[in-house]
């Protein structure tokens, strides 16, 4: 009798669904999703694929900015005067111009919600006098919170041979960055505005597209160059579930991210 | 064994006082009788001794030659013989045999052992009768273990018919063997069979994972296959394209996409699988901010997360290096890329 219950309970659990047989957090249940990623559920890496490779993040760097500038004598109301190189930025931009005057808090909220290059850059050479000064705050920074295969060379993400972080990495420095209320704040913003100390509004809106079309979706980060391809910091939050995911090189993140972020709360709700 | 036998012979020497009178007949020409039992067993420790059983009440028909003791339904009396006050009778149980005597003090009190051999032991019980006022019915003890046996049966029956409803209702043949020692009738086969070739029991049994160990049941397409005796592949195909005509998007979801139209096999061409109208139609060439209509959302999401779950074409999809790539780059993949992306996506 006792065999039998035993069979049976072991038949039961050999036709347990499939991804609650599969919680090694080193298993790749997702191999098409990107070249590098990570799924955590309430800081717990259940999927991954190639979390310790080294990969260039594109604006994902944005994430270590904002959590240098935060933490460095943050004055929200500082003046912050557009240099001619934050003004010419390529890429993403707010539309800044060399010689503007900005409240460094709607730089920091423009440079998060839509990745403008020009209001970092404006930022990280308001904050350390250059951006080189201001790359080794940021990897200071890293290495204090063990980010040990990640090293930066520009503060806003543009590609450089050595600009390369990790899956892993991104993981431990969202963390650090969500524990700061301003940052987690910023992040969740659709769309917002800088206006000028001489009077110009520019208004600007999330490149995050997951923002108002997944439920429970927070923001966090958007990336894309050529080197590093598209990719993303996701958040959602479901009650007391917090899902992170990290996408480098991604075919197509927001559907990836959607598909992940949904299966990852199925997977918290069965445990 | 020493257990055994102390939970066999106090009871057992419950004996058929009552064993000529017809179970169902009623009537009250019987005598009660109380007898106490204490049982002896070989090879104990001088000094010690079991504990004295508890009365229990006997009825004897009035006219009987057979000694008013207990011997339960599972012993037998024979060869009862009376000589004075003495009555001496053999006795055959289920688990043993053995021989009884007693003396009748007077016409009210007697005095008896009686000697058993089970499994090699021998054990002796020490009796005594007395005669209790008033009559009884002597077939009423037969009854009434008559009716204990067929609740006993009943209920082991309904205990049995509730496993086999079971196996059923989770669709795991394995308890429908014979070799799990349940006597299912046929009908539970039946109507698993039956089930599993429904669209809901195909998509429940369908996920399931064959057992890493061969004689481990898990209840996968092929051990329900192989017990209903139909190929799971031709009954996927038949439900897959049921579903499809009819736009079943739950069960072709689950069960169907990824699996090809021609021959139900497993295929990672997006063409050739079920539900690739659908998916051409309703989910590929869609952007993220451009979603599905809402009827087939869900679906699509499954189609999706079917895409990622295949291994890629190739090793590393890393791209190709240009230096001083701007991050972000505007326009990003909504309006310029995003068709080309969902097309990515579903038709890799």
């Amino acid at each position: 009798m006792v065999r039998r219950v035993l069979l049976w309970l072991a038949a039961i659990v050999a036709a347990l669904p499939l991804h609650a047989a599969r919680a090694d957090p080193t298993v790749d249940l997702f191999p098409r999703a990107a070249a590098g990623y990570l799924v955590a559920i309430n800081g717990k890496a259940r999927w991954s694929r190639a979390p310790d490779s080294p990969r260039a993040p594109a604006s994902l760097t944005k994430v270590l900015t904002a959590l240098v500038l935060l933490e460095h004598d943050w004055q929200p109301l500082a003046e912050v005067t557009v240099s001619a190189r934050a003004g010419h930025s390529p890429g993403a931009r707010i539309g800044l111009r060399a010689g503007d005057r900005v409240y460094a808090a709607e730089l920091l909220e423009a440079m998060l919600v839509a990745s403008a290059n020009d209001a970092c850059l404006a930022l990280a050479e308001g904050s350390a006098g250059s951006a080189k000064a201001f790359v080794a705050r940021m990897n200071e920074r890293a290495a204090a919170l063990g980010m040990s295969a990640s090293h930066f060379e520009d503060p806003c993400g543009f590609d450089q041979p050595k600009q390369v972080t990790t899956p892993n990495d991104l993981l431990r420095l969202t963390e650090a960055a969500l524990a700061l209320p301003v940052f987690e704040q910023a992040i969740a913003q659709a769309r917002g505005e800088v206006h000028t100390l001489g009077g110009r509004k520019l208004s600007y809106a999330t490149s995050n597209l997951l923002l108002g079309r997944l439920e429970g979706a927070r923001g966090v980060k958007t990336g894309q160059t050529s080197n590093a391809g598209r990719c993303l910091i996701g958040l959602a939050k479901r009650g007391t579930t917090q899902v992170i995911v990290v996408l480098l090189d991604s075919p197509d993140r927001w559907w990836t991210a959607a598909v992940l972020i949904e299966e990852a709360f199925r997977a918290a709700q069965s445990g | 064994m020493t257990r055994l036998l102390i939970r066999l012979l106090p009871g057992a020497l419950v004996l058929a006082v009552s064993a000529a009178q017809p179970a169902s007949a009623q009537s009250k020409d019987g005598e009660n009788w109380e007898v106490t039992s204490q049982m002896q067993m070989a090879g104990m420790p001088a000094g010690m001794q079991m504990p004295q059983q508890p009365p229990r009440k006997v009825c004897r028909a009035r006219n009987s030659d057979n000694p008013p003791v207990d011997g339960g339904d599972k012993c037998t009396m024979s060869d009862v013989r009376r000589s004075g006050n003495a009555v001496t009778w053999k006795m055959a149980c289920e688990r043993g045999s053995g021989t009884g005597e007693m003396t009748y003090i007077d016409k009210d009190n007697y005095k008896g052992t009686v000697t058993m051999s089970v499994s090699g032991q021998t054990m002796t019980v020490n009796m005594t009768g007395r005669r209790l006022p008033g009559d009884c019915d002597p077939g009423e003890q037969k009854r009434q273990i008559a009716t204990q046996i067929a609740t006993n049966q009943q209920r082991a029956n309904d205990a049995m018919a509730r496993q086999c409803q079971s196996a059923v209702d989770t669709m795991m043949p394995y308890m429908l063997r014979p070799e799990t020692g349940l006597k299912c009738d046929p009908k539970y086969k039946a109507d698993l069979c039956t089930k599993v070739q429904t669209p809901e029991g195909f998509a429940t049994i369908a996920p399931r994972q064959p057992s890493q160990v061969a004689t481990m049941p898990s209840g996968d397409l092929k051990e329900v296959g192989d017990f209903c005796g139909f190929n799971p592949t031709t009954v996927r195909m038949r439900l897959c394209k049921t579903a499809e005509d009819g736009e079943s998007l739950g069960f072709l979801g689950s069960s169907c996409v990824g699996f090809a139209h021609t021959d139900g096999s497993p295929t990672a061409k997006p063409a050739d699988t079920f539900g690739s109208t659908i998916i051409a139609r309703e989910c590929a060439g869609r952007t993220f901010s451009s979603p599905p209509a809402q009827k087939y959302r869900e679906f699509c999401s499954v189609v999706a997360r079917h895409n990622l779950m295949q291994q890629p074409a190739t090793a590393d999809a890393a791209s190709t290096t240009t230096a001083n790539a701007q991050p972000e780059e505007k326009k990003d993949d909504v309006a310029t890329r995003g068709k080309k992306l969902l097309k990515d996506i579903f038709n890799r």
